[in-house]
C-alpha cells in the first residue's frame, strides 16, 4: 500500500481549502465589539473545534475499542489508538489555547474552572492509556488490555463529563444554564460563517491525521512481521 | 443459582487466604495507621489540620490504602491457580466476588481508619451521619473501581506503578463526588445538593458494576 493510498483527494483538497479559509477569514472577518473579549473572540474558530475534536475522537477511540472486542479484528485496535492520539494532542491544544484566551479575559490561565479540571484528568486517562499500551508487548494482550481500559474508563468519566459541570454555576465557561455550545441566538451570525466551516476543517484534518497514523501502524507491523519471519 | 454459589464459596476462599496469610491484612492496616501518625507529627500534632485539609488527607490516605489493598487481589493469585480457576468458575463469579470482597475489605478499612484519625486528629464534623455514610459508599466506590484495574494491572509487567498509573484519573469522578459529600457533612448543612451527589455516587457504583462484569471475561485469560 502507498502512502497516499487510502486517503482521497477529495478529503485532502477539502480540508487544505477549509483550513485556509478558517485561518484567513478568522483572522481578517469583522467580529463584533465586546468588552473584555475584544479581537479575542477569534479565538472561538480555533479552542472550541479543538474541545470538539477531541470529544468526538475519544468517543470514536471508545467505540473502535468495542468493536475490537466484539470482532478481535486487528484493524479496530490500530484505528481505537490513532483516534486516542489525536484525541490526545487535539486535548491539549485545547487546553493550551483555553489558558492563553483565559489568560486575558479571565485574567489567569488557569482558574480553577471546572471544565478545565475535567479536560486535565480527561488527559490524564489518555495518557495513562498510552502508558498501559506502551508497556504490553504482545499484539493481541495489547490490544485487548488496553480496550477494556477505555471503556471501562470512558463509561465513568460520561457523569464527570457531561453531568457535573454542566450544572456548575460557578462555571466561567458559557452554556452553564444547560446550552454546553454557540446557539443561534447569542452569536453573530457572520462569526457562525467562519465558526460551522472551522469545525468541519478541524475535523476533516484530524481524520486525515488519523488515517495517517494508521497507515503507519500497519506498515510499522508488517515490518516487525517480516523480521519476525 | 450457581453463579451465587460460586460468589459465595470465592468469598470464602478470600477470606480463608487472608486469615492464613495474616501479613496481607495487618499489614493494610499497619500501612494506613503509620500514615495517619505520619500527618500527625508533621503537621504539629494536628494544629494545622482543620476542616477540608483533614477531609483532604482523609481521602487521600484511604486512595492509596485502597490501591495497596486492592491491588494484591489479583497480584497474589499466580498463573498456575489461573488456569485451575478457568475450568472451574465462570469469570462473572470471579470478578464479581473479588469486588464483593474488596469492597467489605474497604469499608471496614475506612472506618478504621476514620476512627484513628479522629482520635488522633479530633475534628469537629457538623453532621457525622452523613459523614460515616459517606465514607461507606467511598469504600464502596473505591474497591469497585479499583478491582477491575487490578485486573489489567496484574496482567501487565510492573503492576504496583501501573496500578497507580491507571487508576488515580479514573478515580477522579468518584473521589469528587466524595470530597462534595464530604464538604457538606463538614458544614453540616444540605446545600441541596446532598441527595443529587448520592444518587450520582450510586449511579457510579452501579456502572463499575455493571462493566466490569461485562468487561472481565474479555482479559481474565489473558497471561
Amino acid at each position: 500500500m502507498t502512502p497516499t493510498k487510502g486517503i482521497s483527494p477529495l478529503l485532502k483538497i477539502s480540508t487544505i481549502l477549509l483550513m485556509l479559509y478558517c485561518i484567513i477569514a478568522g483572522f481578517l472577518l469583522e467580529v463584533p465589539k465586546l468588552e473584555i473579549i475584544h479581537e479575542s473572540i477569534r479565538n472561538m474558530y480555533y479552542h472550541v473545534p479543538m474541545w470538539f475534536v477531541m470529544f468526538v475522537f475519544s468517543f470514536a477511540g471508545v467505540v473502535y475499542s468495542l468493536l475490537y472486542l466484539l470482532k478481535g479484528n486487528r484493524e479496530y485496535d490500530i484505528n481505537a489508538a490513532s483516534c486516542m492520539l489525536v484525541a490526545t494532542v487535539f486535548g491539549v491544544l485545547g487546553l493550551v489555547t483555553g489558558m492563553i484566551w483565559a489568560t486575558y479575559t479571565w485574567g489567569e490561565p488557569w482558574s480553577g474552572d471546572t471544565k478545565q479540571t475535567m479536560t486535565l484528568v480527561c488527559l490524564l486517562i489518555f495518557l495513562a492509556y498510552f502508558v498501559l499500551r506502551a508497556a504490553i508487548d504482545e499484539e493481541e494482550k495489547r490490544a485487548k488490555l488496553s480496550a477494556v481500559y477505555s471503556i471501562f474508563a470512558f463509561s465513568l468519566i460520561i457523569p464527570l463529563l457531561y453531568i457535573i459541570p454542566r450544572q456548575d454555576p460557578t462555571s466561567l465557561h458559557p452554556g452553564s444554564e444547560g446550552n454546553p455550545a454557540v446557539s443561534r441566538d447569542d452569536a453573530d451570525s457572520r462569526m457562525l460563517m467562519v465558526f460551522y466551516p472551522a469545525v468541519i476543517a478541524w475535523m476533516l484534518l484530524s481524520v486525515w491525521i488519523v488515517k495517517l497514523l494508521n497507515w503507519y501502524q500497519r506498515l510499522r507491523l508488517r515490518i516487525l512481521e517480516r523480521e519476525a519471519n | 443459582m450457581r453463579l451465587g454459589k460460586q460468589i459465595i464459596t470465592l468469598l470464602r476462599k478470600e477470606w480463608l487466604l487472608e486469615r492464613r496469610r495474616a501479613s496481607t491484612l495487618s499489614g493494610l492496616l499497619l500501612y494506613v495507621l503509620s500514615t495517619v501518625v505520619l500527618v500527625y507529627m508533621a503537621s504539629q500534632a494536628g494544629k494545622g489540620i482543620i476542616d477540608m485539609v483533614w477531609i483532604t488527607f482523609y481521602w487521600v490516605i484511604m486512595m492509596f490504602a485502597a490501591v495497596n489493598g486492592v491491588a494484591k487481589s489479583f497480584i497474589q493469585e499466580s498463573n498456575y491457580r489461573d488456569a485451575y480457576y478457568y475450568t472451574l468458575i465462570s469469570p462473572q463469579a470471579l470478578i464479581l466476588s473479588k469486588m464483593l470482597y474488596n469492597a467489605l475489605l474497604m469499608i471496614l478499612l475506612s472506618l478504621l481508619s476514620l476512627a484513628v484519625l479522629s482520635v488522633l486528629i479530633p475534628q469537629d464534623l457538623g453532621d457525622w451521619n452523613l459523614f460515616i455514610a459517606t465514607v461507606i459508599l467511598g469504600g464502596v466506590g473505591l474497591s469497585f473501581c479499583f478491582t477491575l484495574i487490578a485486573a489489567i494491572a496484574a496482567r501487565v509487567g510492573n503492576s504496583g506503578t501501573m496500578m497507580a498509573i491507571l487508576s488515580f484519573p479514573i478515580i477522579l469522578p468518584v473521589l469528587s463526588v466524595l470530597i462534595s459529600l464530604s464538604r457538606i457533612a463538614l458544614v453540616g448543612l444540605d446545600d441541596g445538593n446532598m441527595w443529587r451527589n448520592i444518587q450520582i455516587l450510586l449511579a457510579l457504583d452501579g456502572i463499575m458494576l455493571v462493566m466490569s462484569y461485562i468487561l472481565y471475561p474479555f482479559i481474565w485469560k489473558e497471561g
